[in-house]
C-alpha cells in the first residue's frame, strides 16, 4: 500500500475512531475553555477573592486557595500560559531537532559525525538535574523556562528525524533527484522532508506532552516565575501551603488532572493514528471486522464455514 | 569486544562534557552568579570560610583555563567543596547519604516497571484485540499523563495520609539507618513501597506500548511464521522466539529511558521526603546551594552515564548481531 | 496402502483477504493434487494467488487471510476441519515449507543447532542436527553459528534440512531461490533432487519462472487470477501450451535467438562514449594496514561505443550495480579514470542545474525510484527543467515529448497522476522518460526489468532497444539474466568478484563462453538458452 493511499485511509478511519474522538473533545474544551479566560473566568486569578480554602460552590465552583485566590480563574489563565509556552517549546524543540538532523542528512561525512555525537551526548545526559541547574543560574520567567526545556528537549527529536531521513536517504528517489542535478538543498527541502511529515507530527505531539508535563515539574520545584500563574506553579503553591494535609485537595486536583488529561488527549489521539496506520494492526482489525475472532496471535489462517 | 570500547569512549567523553559544562555554567551565565553566591552567603557566614568556600569554588583570579584545571583535579579526587547550606559540611559526604538510597529506588522501579510493562505488551500484543490489548493501552497512557510528582501527591495523600496504610516518608523507621536484619530489611522495605509504586506506575505506559509495537513487529516475521510452520506449541513460539527476539528493543530503550526514569524518581523522591538525591537536590535549590546543585547534577549524570554502560553491555551479551559488530 | 493416498489433495479451495468492504477472493476454487514423490511445479504472475496457496495448505497464511471454502489434505489429513492443536501435531511431521526469503526465514538470535533442536524435540526426527547439516552439504562445525555468519544459500540450505528433519511427505517450496543467484539456485536445485530421489517426498514449487519448472518439475499448473488455468506435466507442457495465458507467459520470456549470428559491427574510430582505465572502488579501509576490506570493482577498464547496448552480467555483490553508479557519477571511484563522452563524470554533490549529463540512471527499485509524494509531472519537470539549455517556455511540450517517447499517452492523463496510481511497467517507462530528460549519451540500466512481472519485462527491454535505434543513445544494461542480456546486447561483460572475466560479442559469448564462471552461469540458467547445438537440461542430473 503505499503512501498515499494509507494517509487517506487514516485521515478518514481516525475521525470515526472512538480514542480519537475522546481525545479531540478532551482537547477542544481545555484549549477552547483556556483561551476565553478573559471573557469567561469569574475573578482576576492573582487576587484574593474568597476565603482561605474555600470548598467549591456556585461563587467558586473549583473553591478557593490557600491565598483565597480563585481556582477557577486559576485553572483558565493559567491554562493559557502554560499551553502557550508548551507550545512554544514543542515548536523550537522540533525545529531544532530538524535544523539538526537535516543538516546531517545534507552535508553527511564529518559534519554527520559530530553532530550525531552532540546529539548523543544531550541524550544521555539526565534532562532534569540539567534543567534545575540551568534554571537556578538563570532568572526565572517564561524566556528562561521556553530555553531550558528547548535546550534539554530536542535531541532524541534530532536523532529520530535523522535516522528517518538516513532512511530515506537510501530511497532510489533520492538518487534519482541526484542523478538528474536537482541541488541537495531542493533534495532534502522538496524530496526528503515532506516524507517525513507523519514522524515530524507524531513528535511534535509528544513533545507538547513533554514541554507541558516538564514545565510543570520545574514550576513545582520552585524554579519558575512564581508570580505568574500556571498549572504549574498553581501546585507549587498548592504544596507550599499544605493544601493537600488541610484537605484542600481541589486546589491539587484541578491543576493536575488539567495537566494530565491534556497529555492524555494528545497521547490518545497519537497512539491511535499510529496504531491505524500500523499495516499489521489494520490486518487483524479488518479480519475482525470480518467476523473472525482470535484468541491470540498464534498464526492459525480461520477457515470460513458456511452456515 | 570494539564496541564495548567505543560504547565507554562515549560515556566518558559525555562524562567530559557534563563536567565542562558544570564548570562553565556559573561562570558564563549573566549577572555572575558565582559571586552573587559569596555575596548572598557574606552575611551568614565569617571571613574564613567565606575564603575557603573562594576557595572551593574555585572563585580565585587566576586565569580561566588555570581554574579549569584545578577544578576537573578536584573532580578526580572527589572534592565538590562544601556545601553552602549546611556549612561546612563537604558536599561530598552529603551525596554519599543519599546516594544508596536513590540507588535502591531508583533500580527497584526501573526493573520492576521493565519487566511489568514488557510482560504486559507481550500480554497484550498476543491476545491481539483482546479485553486487556483493548483496555490497557489507554489507562496506562492515562497513567503515564501525570507529572510523577503529581501522582506522588495524590497517592502519599490517600495511602499514607489518609489511609496510613505506608509510613509518611523517609526511607526507614528509626533515626540511624537500620541494621541489616530481616526486620531492618522489611522496615526499608515497607518505606520502598509507595515511591517505587508511584513511579513504575507513571513509568509502565512506555515500556508495555513499546513492547507490544516490538513484539507486533516481530510477530509479523518470516522466522515467526517458520517457528509456526514447524509446529512449535504456542508458548514456544511466544516466549523463545518472539518475546526474546521482541525484549531486545526494548532493552535499547531502557538505556535511554534511565535518565527520564530518574528524572521522575527525583521529584516522587521529594513528595515522600525519601532521602535519596532528589530531597537533596530540592534543598539545594531552595537554598540556592549552588555547589550542592552542581555536584547533584554531576553525579547524577554519571550514575545514568554507568546505567547507562551496562545496558549496552547486556545488549551486547544478548545479540549476536552486535557481538559480530555488524550493529552499533 | 499409505503410499496411494496423494502428498496433497486440494479441492475447490479457495481463500480470500477481508477488506473494508467485504472478503476479496484470491483464490477461486481450486483442485489439484500431488502423488507421493511427485515433483510439482505452480507458476504465475504476482498477485495471483500461488504464494496465497502454498502459506494456506498449512493455515499459515497470515491476517487478512482467511479460507472460504473446499477441502486441504495433506497426507490424508483434513486441514481445515481438524482444530488448531491438531493442525500443529500435523505441521511439519505431514509437510514442511521453505520461505522466500532466506534471509529473515531463521531467528536472527538463535543459533542453528537450537533452531534445528527445537524441531527434533518434537519428535519422529531420524537424524542429529549435524546430520542433517551434512545431508544438504554444510559442514557441521556450523552448528554453533548464527544465521548471519551464513550465506544466503546457506541459510536457505540449512530451511531445507530442517523442513526435511521430521521426513514429511511433501515439501513446499515458496519462492526459495528468489533472492539467490542462478548459481545458487542451480546447486539448491540439484541437492533438493537429489535428496528427493533419495527419501521419496513429494514437492510443490511455487514459482514465477516457468523455464525453471521445465527444469525440476514433472508436472506444471499455470495460474492466474486465482485459477488454474492450466495443469499438465511437464513433457506436454513444454511442447504445446493449451491456454493462450500459458502461451503469453512463455512467449513474453525473452530468448536469444542464435539464427542471426553476426559480429559486432565495425564502428569506425569513433570515441567511445565510455571508457575506463582500471577503475576501483574499494570499501571500508582497515585503519592499521591501510589496506582496502572490500573491492566492490577491481582494475576495470572497459569501453562502450555510442548507440551500443552493451549488457553487464554478474552475481549480485559482483559490483556491477557499484560499476554503473560510479558512470553515472552518483558514488566516486577510488582510483582509476573513467571518461564518459570525453569528460570526466560530474560527481552528484557538484553537479547543479544545467550541469550537462552524459550518462543517466535508469533504477531498478520501480516503487523506490519515484517520490509517492510528487506527480508523474513533477518528476520529469524538475528533470527538464534542471537539463542543460532548456528554455522555460519549452518544459511542457518536451514533457510531453519525453511521456510519447516511452509510449505514455495520452500524455495529459499521467501528468498529474502520482507513482501508485501507476503500474509497475508504466512506472519504469517513467523512469526512462525522467533519464532522457537531459538527451544521455548513455542510459545506464540497472536491472530495469528484475522486479516488474514477466510478461512486461520484454516490452521493456524493447523499449530500451527502440529508444536506442531512434535516438541513438548508448546503453549499460546491468543484469543478473544472462538471457536477457542475450536478448538485447549487442556485447557481454560479466563481471565476477569486482573483476571483468570476460567480453565479447553477446552471441559468441552465450555460445562460446571462454571464462570458467560465466560457463557455469550460463549452465545455471534454467531451461537452458535454447542453443540449437545444445541439449537444455545440462545442468540437472
Amino acid at each position: 500500500m503505499s503512501f498515499y493511499e494509507t494517509f487517506g485511509k487514516i485521515r478518514r478511519q481516525a475521525l470515526g475512531s472512538i480514542p480519537v474522538l475522546v481525545g479531540v473533545v478532551i482537547l477542544v474544551i481545555l484549549v477552547g475553555s483556556t483561551a476565553l479566560a478573559r471573557w469567561i473566568a469569574p475573578y482576576n486569578p492573582t487576587r484574593a477573592t474568597g476565603g482561605i480554602n474555600e470548598f467549591p460552590s456556585w461563587a467558586h465552583p473549583f473553591g478557593t486557595t490557600g491565598q483565597g485566590q480563585d481556582v477557577l480563574s486559576q485553572f483558565l489563565y493559567g491554562g493559557q500560559n502554560t499551553l502557550w509556552i508548551a507550545f512554544t517549546i514543542a515548536v523550537l524543540t522540533t525545529l531544532l531537532a530538524l535544523i539538526v538532523a537535516l543538516t546531517s542528512a545534507y552535508f553527511r561525512g564529518w559534519v554527520d559525525d559530530v553532530l550525531t555525537l552532540v546529539t548523543n551526548v544531550f541524550l544521555v545526559i539526565p534532562s532534569l538535574p540539567l534543567i534545575v541547574v540551568l534554571a537556578a543560574f538563570l532568572t526565572p520567567g517564561p524566556a528562561t523556562m521556553i530555553m531550558v526545556l528547548t535546550i534539554t528537549g530536542w535531541a532524541f527529536g534530532a536523532r529520530l528525524f535523522r535516522s528517518q531521513a538516513l532512511s530515506l536517504r537510501e530511497r532510489e528517489f533520492i538518487a534519482a533527484a541526484e542523478d538528474v542535478g536537482e541541488r541537495r538543498w531542493r533534495i532534502v527541502a522538496i524530496e526528503l522532508l515532506p516524507n517525513m511529515g507523519s514522524v515530524v507530527a507524531a513528535y511534535f505531539v509528544n513533545q507538547v506532552i513533554f514541554a507541558i508535563t516538564a514545565q510543570a515539574s520545574l514550576e513545582f520545584l520552585g524554579l519558575g516565575d512564581g508570580g505568574q500563574v500556571t498549572w504549574g506553579s498553581m501546585l507549587f503553591w498548592a504544596q507550599n501551603t499544605s493544601a493537600l494535609i488541610r484537605g484542600a485537595w481541589w486546589t491539587f486536583v484541578v491543576p493536575g488532572m488539567a495537566i494530565a488529561l491534556t497529555a492524555f488527549s494528545l497521547a490518545l489521539i497519537n497512539n491511535a493514528v499510529d496504531e491505524l496506520g500500523n499495516p499489521r494492526l489494520r490486518a487483524d482489525r479488518l479480519l475482525r471486522k470480518a467476523g473472525f475472532r482470535k484468541p491470540s496471535a498464534s498464526l492459525m489462517t480461520p477457515v470460513k464455514r458456511d452456515a | 569486544m570494539l564496541y564495548i570500547a567505543k560504547r565507554l569512549a562515549f560515556y566518558v567523553l559525555a562524562a567530559f562534557v557534563a563536567i565542562t559544562v558544570n564548570f562553565f555554567l556559573p561562570r558564563l551565565t549573566p549577572g555572575d552568579p558565582a559571586s552573587t553566591i559569596v555575596a548572598t552567603y557574606s552575611t551568614t557566614l565569617n571571613e574564613e570560610s567565606l575564603a575557603a568556600l573562594r576557595q572551593a569554588y574555585g572563585l580565585t583570579d587566576d586565569p580561566l583555563f588555570q581554574q579549569y584545571l584545578t577544578y576537573l583535579g578536584n573532580i578526580l579526587r572527589g572534592d565538590f567543596g562544601r556545601s553552602l547550606s549546611n556549612f561546612p559540611a563537604q558536599v561530598s559526604d552529603i551525596i554519599a547519604a543519599g546516594i544508596g538510597w536513590s540507588v535502591l529506588l531508583g533500580l527497584t522501579s526501573v526493573l520492576l516497571s521493565f519487566v511489568i510493562g514488557s510482560a504486559l505488551g507481550a500480554l497484550a500484543a498476543w491476545r491481539r484485540g483482546g479485553i486487556f490489548d483493548r483496555f490497557a493501552p489507554p489507562v496506562l497512557l492515562f497513567l503515564g499523563s501525570f507529572p510523577y510528582f503529581f501522582l506522588a501527591l495524590l497517592l502519599f495523600y490517600i495511602f499514607c495520609f489518609k489511609l496510613k496504610w505506608f509510613p509518611m516518608g523517609n526511607a526507614y523507621s528509626s533515626v540511624n539507618p537500620p541494621p541489616f536484619t530481616l526486620s531492618g530489611i522489611g522496615d526499608v522495605l515497607y518505606h520502598l513501597i509507595a515511591p517505587a509504586f508511584t513511579v513504575v506506575l507513571v513509568s509502565l505506559g512506555p515500556w508495555t506500548l513499546n513492547m507490544r509495537n516490538a513484539m507486533i513487529g516481530v510477530l509479523s516475521e518470516d522466522y515467526l511464521t517458520l517457528a509456526e510452520a514447524k509446529g512449535l506449541k504456542p508458548r514456544r513460539v511466544l516466549f523463545s522466539h518472539a518475546v526474546r527476539t521482541a525484549l531486545l528493543p526494548n532493552i535499547t530503550a531502557l538505556g535511554a529511558a534511565i535518565g527520564g526514569v530518574f528524572s521522575g524518581q527525583l521529584l516522587t523522591e521529594i513528595v515522600f521526603t525519601y532521602p535519596g538525591l532528589g530531597y537533596s537536590l530540592m534543598r539545594a535549590v531552595s537554598a540556592v546551594d549552588y555547589p550542592l546543585m552542581q555536584a547533584l547534577f554531576l553525579i547524577i549524570t554519571l550514575s545514568v552515564l554507568a546505567a547507562n554502560f551496562l545496558v549496552d553491555t547486556l545488549y551486547v551479551l544478548l545479540d549476536p548481531r552486535v557481538r559480530a559488530g555488524q550493529g552499533a | 496402502m499409505p503410499d496411494l493416498v496423494p502428498a496433497l489433495e486440494i479441492t475447490n479451495l479457495s481463500v480470500g483477504y477481508a477488506t473494508e468492504d467485504g472478503i476479496r477472493t484470491a483464490v477461486d476454487k481450486v483442485s489439484f493434487s500431488i502423488a507421493p514423490g511427485e515433483f510439482m511445479g505452480l507458476a504465475g504472475e504476482s498477485g495471483c494467488g500461488k504464494s496465497t496457496i502454498a502459506q494456506s495448505i498449512l493455515r499459515l497464511l497470515r491476517a487478512p487471510g482467511v479460507i472460504t471454502g473446499g477441502e486441504i489434505r495433506v497426507a490424508g489429513h483434513d486441514m481445515l476441519t481438524a482444530n488448531s492443536d491438531r493442525v500443529r501435531e500435523l505441521r511439519w511431521h505431514t509437510a514442511s515449507i521453505v520461505l522466500q526469503n532466506a534471509l529473515t526465514s531463521l531467528n536472527p538470535v538463535k543459533r542453528i543447532s537450537a533452531q534445528l533442536k527445537e524441531v527434533l524435540e518434537r519428535g519422529g526426527g531420524i537424524k542429529t542436527p549435524a546430520e542433517l547439516l551434512e545431508m544438504v552439504d554444510i559442514d557441521p562445525s556450523r552448528l554453533s553459528a548464527f544465521p548471519h555468519e551464513l550465506s544466503g544459500g546457506q541459510r536457505q540450505r540449512v530451511v531445507i534440512a530442517m523442513a526435511l528433519a521430521l521426513s514429511p511427505q511433501l515439501i513446499i517450496l515458496d519462492e526459495p531461490t528468489t533472492a539467490l543467484d542462478v548459481i545458487v539456485q542451480q546447486e539448491i536445485f540439484v541437492t533438493v533432487k537429489a535428496l528427493q530421489k533419495r527419501m521419496g517426498f513429494a514437492v510443490l514449487l511455487i514459482t514465477h519462472d516457468l523455464p525453471l519448472l521445465f527444469d525440476v518439475a514433472d508436472r506444471i499448473a499455470v495460474m492466474k487470477d486465482g485459477k488454474i488455468v492450466e495443469a499438465a506435466d511437464t513433457a506436454t507442457f513444454r511442447k504445446h501450451q493449451e491456454h493462450p495465458y500459458s502461451k503469453a507467459l512463455l512467449s513474453a520470456t525473452p530468448k536469444v535467438d542464435f539464427t542471426t549470428i553476426q559480429p559486432v559491427a565495425e564502428r569506425g574510430p569513433v570515441p567511445p562514449v565510455l571508457e575506463t582505465h582500471h577503475l576501483v572502488k574499494s570499501y571500508g579501509r582497515n585503519p592499521f594496514t591501510g589496506s582496502a576490506v572490500l573491492r566492490a570493482v577491481d582494475d576495470m577498464s572497459f569501453r562502450l561505443a555510442p548507440s551500443e547496448i552493451v549488457a553487464l552480467v554478474g552475481a549480485s555483490g559482483s559490483g556491477k550495480s557499484t560499476f554503473g553508479r560510479i558512470v553515472t557519477g552518483l558514488i566516486r571511484p577510488t582510483s582509476g579514470d573513467i571518461l564518459v563522452d570525453g569528460h570526466t563524470p560530474v560527481p552528484v554533490s557538484r553537479r547543479r542545474p544545467g550541469t550537462p549529463r552524459a550518462a543517466q540512471m535508469v533504477f531498478q527499485d520501480v516503487y523506490g525510484s519515484l517520490n509517492p509524494l510528487h506527480t508523474i509531472g513533477h518528476h520529469l519537470r524538475r528533470a527538464v527543467i534542471s537539463a542543460p539549455g532548456t528554455d522555460k517556455r519549452d518544459v511542457e511540450a518536451r514533457v510531453a515529448a519525453l511521456l510519447t517517447e516511452v509510449g505514455l499517452t495520452p500524455t495529459e492523463s499521467y501528468l498529474d497522476r502520482r507513482p501508485h496510481e501507476l503500474s509497475g511497467g508504466q512506472r519504469q517507462r517513467v523512469g526512462l522518460a525522467r533519464a532522457l530528460a537531459a538527451s544521455p549519451k548513455l542510459l545506464v540500466a540497472d536491472e530495469p526489468v528484475s522486479m516488474l512481472d514477466v510478461s512486461i519485462r520484454r516490452d521493456i527491454l524493447n523499449l530500451i532497444a527502440r529508444l536506442r535505434d531512434e535516438q541513438g543513445v548508448a546503453v549499460l544494461y546491468i543484469t543478473h539474466d544472462v538471457v536477457s542480456a542475450g536478448y538485447i546486447a549487442d556485447r557481454i561483460a560479466v563481471m565476477h568478484r569486482g573483476k571483468l572475466v570476460e567480453e565479447g560479442s553477446a552471441k559468441a559469448v552465450l555460445k562460446n563462453p571462454q571464462h570458467d564462471y560465466t560457463r557455469r552461469l550460463i549452465a545455471a540458467v534454467p531451461g537452458g538458452l535454447g542453443l540449437p547445438t545444445d541439449q537444455p537440461e545440462v545442468a540437472l542430473p
